[in-house]
């Protein structure tokens, strides 16, 4: 990654991160957040993280090499959805991940 | 102060190692030299942040598109952030800066416990607390993508440790229905975008449309059950 655009993709994304952090305890010292706003803001992380399942999951062109490999990661995902469930543990859920991935691959 | 958190954290700490290590590799697989690799970590301090980053580089989104998700997935910590701010209410103006600005999501977990609690626990043992998480996270990234330089990992691997750990903190999420039509709405959102050819803004245009989908699903559903109870 070129010098120039980690620095532009790192210092903006930590101005927004650190925004965030630091903005509402001081903006909020004695005061809440109305209830719309909390609401909203609670939608964000399953929106966003679904978003990302998606975006990895769903390719136009994913079967033009055929069925299988078009579905291997949907088969996999399935599988650590059922980790996830289980375990809700990031840990186990990367390990299972990587085990399912590289095993359907290799069939 | 520090052994005692120190006693109090350390299995969030493993987990840092266990998780900041792969993060790391997958972080130099993008082309960060290790020293882009422990600035980024030591500031973000979120892993869903940084996978986010590298997925999307890796995938070829131009960099406007990148801040915009990671600024929008980010925007949780404005709620971690506004719940502590009672708790900061005696602490000095440049305390709050301290441990607001160090927040991480694990951290402000146990903070808050301990804040609540009252019990021998204020600004300064929350901040020490934030400074030895981030240490940790930022040490375990920059270790993985050191050893990462070494020890070749295929992307479309690396690229699926992203997937699993975004399926695993979606399903981290509570269950309710605005979630749920928010992550469906979210799901088909970037399905459609991609399939009409605005791969570019799908992450950040499909969070706006789940959460937008989602408040007036409830407005709806909530102004009929209050027409109902009438």
């Amino acid at each position: 990654m070129p010098v120039n655009e980690f620095l532009v993709l790192w210092l903006s994304s930590w101005a927004a991160i650190a925004f965030f952090r630091v903005a509402p305890a001081f903006a909020l010292r004695g005061r809440t957040l109305s209830p719309r706003i909390t609401e909203a803001l609670g939608y964000i992380p399953p929106a966003a993280f679904a978003a990302l399942v998606a975006n990895d999951l769903v390719s136009p062109g994913a079967f033009d090499a055929g069925p299988w490999p078009a579905l291997v990661p949907w088969i996999a995902a399935a599988g650590v959805v059922a980790v996830a469930v289980k375990t809700k543990s990031m840990l186990w859920c990367c390990v299972s991940g990587i085990v399912f991935y590289i095993v359907l691959s290799l069939i | 102060m520090v052994l005692k958190i120190v006693r109090t954290v350390w299995p969030v700490m493993l987990t840092y190692v266990a998780i900041g290590a792969p993060c790391g590799m997958i972080m130099g697989q993008t082309g960060m030299e290790p020293w882009m690799v422990f600035a980024l970590s030591s500031t973000f301090v979120t892993g869903s942040g940084q996978f986010m980053i590298c997925n999307l580089w890796l995938a070829g989104v131009p960099a406007a598109s990148i801040v915009a998700s990671v600024a929008a997935i980010s925007s949780r910590f404005a709620l971690y952030s506004a719940s502590i701010a009672p708790h900061l209410a005696g602490a000095s103006k440049r305390q709050t800066l301290a441990v607001a600005a160090t927040l991480t999501e694990e951290a402000y977990g146990i903070s808050l416990a301990k804040l609540v609690e009252g019990e021998d626990w204020g600004p300064r043992e929350s901040f020490v607390l934030n400074v030895i998480l981030i240490a940790t996270w930022g040490a375990s990234c920059t270790m993985g993508a050191i050893v990462g330089a070494v020890v070749d990992v295929p992307t479309a691997i690396a690229s699926f440790v992203c997937t699993s750990l975004f399926i695993c903190l979606l399903f981290s999420q509570r269950l309710s229905r605005g979630n749920v039509v928010a992550a469906v709405s979210g799901a088909v959102s970037v399905a459609v975008c991609k399939f009409l050819g605005f791969t570019n803004i799908a992450v950040p245009a499909s969070v706006v449309v789940g959460i937008a989908i989602a408040l007036a699903c409830d407005a709806v559903l909530d102004g009929r059950g209050a027409r109902d109870a009438r």
